[in-house]
């Protein structure tokens, strides 16, 4: 049978004769005479040296043309693949957090995902009777999708009969402990996994075991591993707000179960601690506030509004909640036109009247909180527990502030000292207690306290001994005592024993190397005219060779800072009153980000969802970083490559690199998944729960602050449904070698025009 | 043709016309044109002092009286040339294109003609193979001109001309008196420079007439031909040719013809000598009032 490259390969011959054939014969032409074609000839040869070498060019040609055309009758082919004619199946395994749901029995969807698959690779192994065997692939879907490895580093991608003692044992450690993620799985990322076997292997077989309602199609059969029973009642987020000066608190509920006709009563607490404390110091009462009973419809997602009433008909103000009624009270619910949520009004002193605490009423105002867990209240409602326990529970941190105690001394007491730090109360409200100790005018230096502060500003008159506590700001010294890390080598550096007019200084900035000293500088521009620092007075500091000068005068250094650990100092070397300072932005400006440089804040927010990056600043030499004591998880399902190590941690502690001698935080914590660099640390959370970072600082003083890491509230929907992005199998094509037709086919036509060609030239010489 | 070409307006024409010769004329009879030396006519040409033995009657006696010496007064002297017109018959000129044989009969016919009608001697040489044919001897007078060139039509083309060998045996044993005509192609594979040092060594002054046609110059064929020599014996001969004729080809033909005439006119002009290339798709009247008059012939 001649078969189309045959074909090719004979019409390149037959081309090939066809070429001598039709090759013109010679016409008689009668000439007088032939004399100067004759020289022409001379020319000819003189000039086209290549003529001997068309003969060559013709015969390579030709030998070309014959190759050609035999190795096109032999099918040439560029196999890239050899054909694939075992059966192969790839089980996808979700792994994200709703996989979590336990049922009646205790047993997670993620474990009888688990034995579904083992049971899939048993029937698949078993029932081989294929000669090339079956090979199986085992995808975990979390949020980085990727194939099953084992604990000795086996990858599970098309594996066969002979390992799947290996697959059945790293499957059984998976189930038993219970390894399934927090986190969100990325089906998309496992789906282009499939996908990639199914464009190798249109005939590959893909089963998803999930608890997702998603529909199969022809390349994914969906195995769902949910159990009829379970429900679920969570808590999906929590926050606080202001409120009159008093907080209230919106918690947002959903319940979910099979049927949408379910329905659940179900109560809600608040669980205070340290509620109405005077500060972070001084101990509150401990409150538990739970709601009466709420009937929750599957499917609902409310939002619980637990609010002091303001008004006597504990009316809610539309404009509060954006919500289309007139008139709430308590209990009543209204459906939120925007986000779909249900608002439900909580009455927050009837609550707190029905406490049992004593000395709490429905006139109680709750002000200060250290952390409110909120929480499902099964006991009461009469249940042991929903199928999904990961958001039963809410923490919200935040709700009272640290002390920062500043003392002002100055022996000639101004308001352009005490300004800025009143702005700053305001300011920093929201993170720090500030409370401002300003020392009677007249009191003698040696009568100013020396600790018990955490900043201490000492203006024009300088004790003889620094605090041996807290930040220090010394302004216009006029001594400095031994180990203060600068010397005042002159009172004045100005001539001021002339009774004219002084000549006003320019004051000008200097950028560190030091990023962080640099950063109190930040935001400060004196290039313009009407931001200039002028000043009349300065003393000349000297030896300051500890310090990171930012500003300048006529050489002197007008301002300076330090931050060695406790050797916490600033120095501004002129009067404020003879300067311009306080008529300038920058004043504000400087003490602000002074403030932030002796005062960081451990971190700005104190809720994250799982994998977040959390960012930390220490004010200390250690962190101490407890995580979320997770006793289910004792081993983790790989712990030889580290890579869950952090479920094995309980507390983390980090140390600054006070030696110099290569004690780097970065090898003390390197296997918690946090960077640091300075004194900041970023930790990757990965359990949800509660996180507390205590740390002590330089002067001993111990500072906890606290965040809650939860799982997504779309994770809480354990009877969600979606759509698949299902991988596409192209089975009109099972091209598994390269066809070299076109290219053969390419350089023959190349060749036979080079040979025509060739031919059209001949007989020219 | 031959008739179109020669008849008596072509004739009249050529009148007003006249052949000049550059060198020294040495001759016996008197004739129209002028000479170095000094002669008879009455044209003045110079003084000189009396010498003994001069003819007292040439002296100038105005001059005596103005001067006291005694001059003559000089004439100049006029001879009568021998024009000799070497045609090439062989058969590149014409076997196969009667329009250049034509040509190149009346352009011998007409040069003949201006040497008989300046009362010059005139020789028709037809070169054929090794020899020269005069069948009209020197032809002095219009009489015997038109006598000679009424069998002139008669004039076949064929075989090959040796030119050298032409010319060399050719019977004039005569120096210095004639002026020398060579009407060809000057395709040919004998040497027919010797013949130019022959006729510069008889101290004759040159005129080469080279004729070519169109076809010639810039063929019109192009392809794989098989080029027939006219002069070949047969199909076999080695003077014919198989080629592709390509464009390159004709580039090189061209540059060769080029080469060819350049050779033929330097050659003869670094020995004094004139070259005037006839194309035969011109009329001839331009050859005779435009190359000629370019090259001080006429």
């Amino acid at each position: 049978m001649l078969v189309p490259l045959g074909l090719l390969g004979l019409i390149g011959i037959l081309i090939l004769i066809i070429i001598y054939i039709i090759k013109p014969n010679y016409q008689q032409k009668f000439v007088s005479s032939t004399f100067v074609w004759k020289l022409s000839l001379k020319y000819r040869k003189r000039k086209v040296p290549i003529n001997k070498l068309r003969n060559l060019l013709i015969i390579i040609c030709q030998i070309l043309i014959l190759a050609l055309c035999s190795f096109i009758l032999s099918q040439p082919v560029d196999v890239y693949r050899t054909e694939d004619n075992r059966k192969e199946v790839v089980l996808v395994i979700d792994s994200s957090a709703s996989m979590r749901t336990v049922d009646e029995d205790g047993q997670s969807r993620f474990a009888r995902a688990i034995i579904a698959a083992k049971a899939k690779c048993t029937e698949i192994f078993e029932n081989d009777d294929d000669e090339e065997g079956s090979v199986v692939s085992i995808v975990l879907a979390n949020d980085t999708p990727s194939y099953l490895m084992s604990s000795t580093g086996d990858t599970f991608r098309q594996i066969n009969s002979s390992k799947a003692y290996s697959l059945y044992t790293t499957l059984d450690y998976l189930r038993n402990d219970d390894t399934c993620s927090y986190s969100v799985s990325d089906m998309k990322a496992a789906m282009d996994i499939c996908q990639q076997v199914i464009d190798e292997n249109p005939e590959a077989e893909v089963f998803l075991y999930t608890d997702t309602s998603y529909a199969s199609t022809d390349t994914v059969t969906v195995v769902n591993v949910n159990n009829e029973g379970e429900w679920n009642i969570g808590i999906l987020n929590a926050q606080f707000e202001e409120d009159d000066y008093y907080y209230r608190f919106l918690v947002d509920v959903g319940y979910y179960a099979k049927s949408e006709k379910a329905t659940q009563t179900m109560k809600i607490g608040l669980r205070f601690k340290n509620a109405n404390a005077a500060d972070k110091e001084s101990e509150g009462v401990d409150l538990t506030l739970v709601t009466e009973d709420i009937l929750f419809n599957s499917g609902e997602e409310w939002r619980l509004i637990f609010k002091h009433s303001t008004k006597e008909n504990h009316e809610l103000d539309e404009d509060e909640i954006e919500c289309n009624v007139d008139v709430m009270q308590r209990g009543d619910r209204e459906k939120h036109t925007v986000d779909g949520l249900i608002y439900y009004y909580v009455n927050l002193d009837e609550l707190l009247a029905s406490s049992g605490v004593q000395g709490v009423t429905s006139a109680t105002r709750l002000h200060t909180f250290e952390n409110i867990d909120v929480f499902v209240d099964f006991e009461d409602s009469g249940e042991s527990g929903d199928s999904y326990a990961l958001d039963d529970n809410f923490i919200i941190y935040g709700g009272i502030k640290e002390i920062i105690r500043i003392q002002y001394y100055s022996s000639h007491p101004n308001d352009f000292m005490m300004a800025p730090f009143k702005a700053l109360q305001n300011i920093y409200s929201d993170r720090w207690d500030i409370r401002i100790t300003e020392i009677k005018k007249g009191t003698k230096i040696e009568d100013v306290p020396l600790s018990g502060f955490d900043f201490y500003v000492f203006e024009h008159t300088m004790p003889n001994a620094l605090p041996t506590d807290g930040a220090v700001m010394l302004v216009n010294p006029d001594k400095a005592g031994t180990g203060w890390g600068f010397r005042v080598d002159r009172t004045s550096v100005f001539d001021t024993s002339s009774s004219e007019t002084l000549d006003q200084k320019e004051v000008f900035l200097e950028v560190p190397e030091n990023e962080k000293a640099a950063a109190v500088i930040k935001g400060i521009d004196f290039e313009e005219y009407e931001s200039k620092l002028l000043l009349t007075k300065m003393c000349g500091l000297g030896a300051y060779d500890s310090f990171d000068v930012l500003m300048t005068c006529e050489g002197w250094p007008a301002f300076m800072v330090k931050n060695d650990g406790a050797d916490k100092m600033a120095v501004m070397s002129f009067n404020i009153e003879y300067s311009t300072f306080p008529l300038i932005e920058a004043w504000p400006y400087l003490m602000i980000n002074l403030f932030d440089y002796f005062f960081p804040s451990i971190m700005r927010t104190y809720s994250y969802s799982v994998d977040s990056l959390v960012t930390m600043e220490s004010m200390s030499e250690s962190l101490l970083i407890e995580y979320p004591n997770d006793t289910s998880a004792d081993g983790g399902y790989n712990p030889e490559d580290g890579a869950n190590t952090v479920r094995d941690v309980g507390s983390l502690e980090w140390e600054a690199d006070t030696t110099g001698e290569g004690n780097t935080p970065e090898d003390q914590i390197a296997e918690a998944q946090m960077i640091v660099k300075d004194s900041t640390v970023v930790l990757k959370v990965e359990l949800p729960g509660r996180y507390i970072v205590t740390q002590t600082t330089y002067y001993d003083r111990v500072m906890t602050e606290g965040f809650f890491v939860s799982v997504a509230a779309s994770e809480g929907n354990i009877w969600c449904g979606g759509d698949l992005d299902a991988p596409i199998a192209e089975h009109q094509d099972k091209e598994y070698y390269g066809d070299w037709l076109l290219v053969l086919a390419a350089i023959l036509v190349g060749l036979l025009f080079i040979e025509w060609w060739l031919h059209s030239r001949e007989g020219s010489v | 043709m031959k008739e179109i070409l020669l008849n008596d307006a072509f004739f009249s024409r050529l009148e007003t016309l006249d052949l000049n010769l550059r060198s020294n004329l040495i001759g016996y009879f008197g004739g129209k044109h002028f000479v170095r030396t000094y002669g008879q006519t009455v044209e003045f040409a110079d003084y000189r002092e009396y010498q003994l033995g001069d003819d007292i009657r040439r002296i100038d006696w105005n001059l005596f009286a103005r001067f006291g010496k005694h001059y003559l007064k000089l004439f100049t002297d006029e001879r009568q040339m021998k024009v000799q017109i070497f045609l090439d018959c062989s058969a590149s000129m014409g076997k196969d294109n009667p329009e250049k044989a034509n040509y190149a009969i009346a352009t011998a016919a007409a040069l003949g003609f201006l040497g008989v009608h300046n009362m010059d001697k005139v020789e028709f040489n037809f070169m054929r193979g090794t020899h020269c044919d005069n069948p009209y001897g020197t032809i002095i007078g219009k009489n015997s001109f038109f006598r000679a060139i009424s069998d002139i039509k008669n004039l076949t083309f064929d075989e090959e001309t040796d030119i050298e060998a032409c010319v060399t045996s050719s019977q004039d044993t005569s120096r210095g008196n004639s002026l020398s005509i060579i009407i060809s192609d000057f395709m040919t594979e004998s040497n027919w420079k010797k013949a130019i040092d022959y006729l510069c060594y008889k101290n004759r002054q040159v005129l080469l007439i080279h004729i070519l046609t169109p076809d010639e110059l810039d063929p019109a064929y192009d392809g794989r031909v098989s080029l027939i020599d006219s002069e070949s014996l047969d199909l076999s001969d080695t003077k014919n040719m198989k080629m592709n004729i390509t464009r390159s080809m004709q580039m090189a033909y061209e540059e060769a013809m080029k080469d060819f005439k350049e050779d033929v006119r330097s050659f003869v002009v670094r020995r004094g000598g004139s070259c005037v290339f006839v194309n035969t798709d011109n009329p001839i009247e331009q050859v005779l009032f435009g190359g000629l008059f370019k090259v001080g012939i006429m």
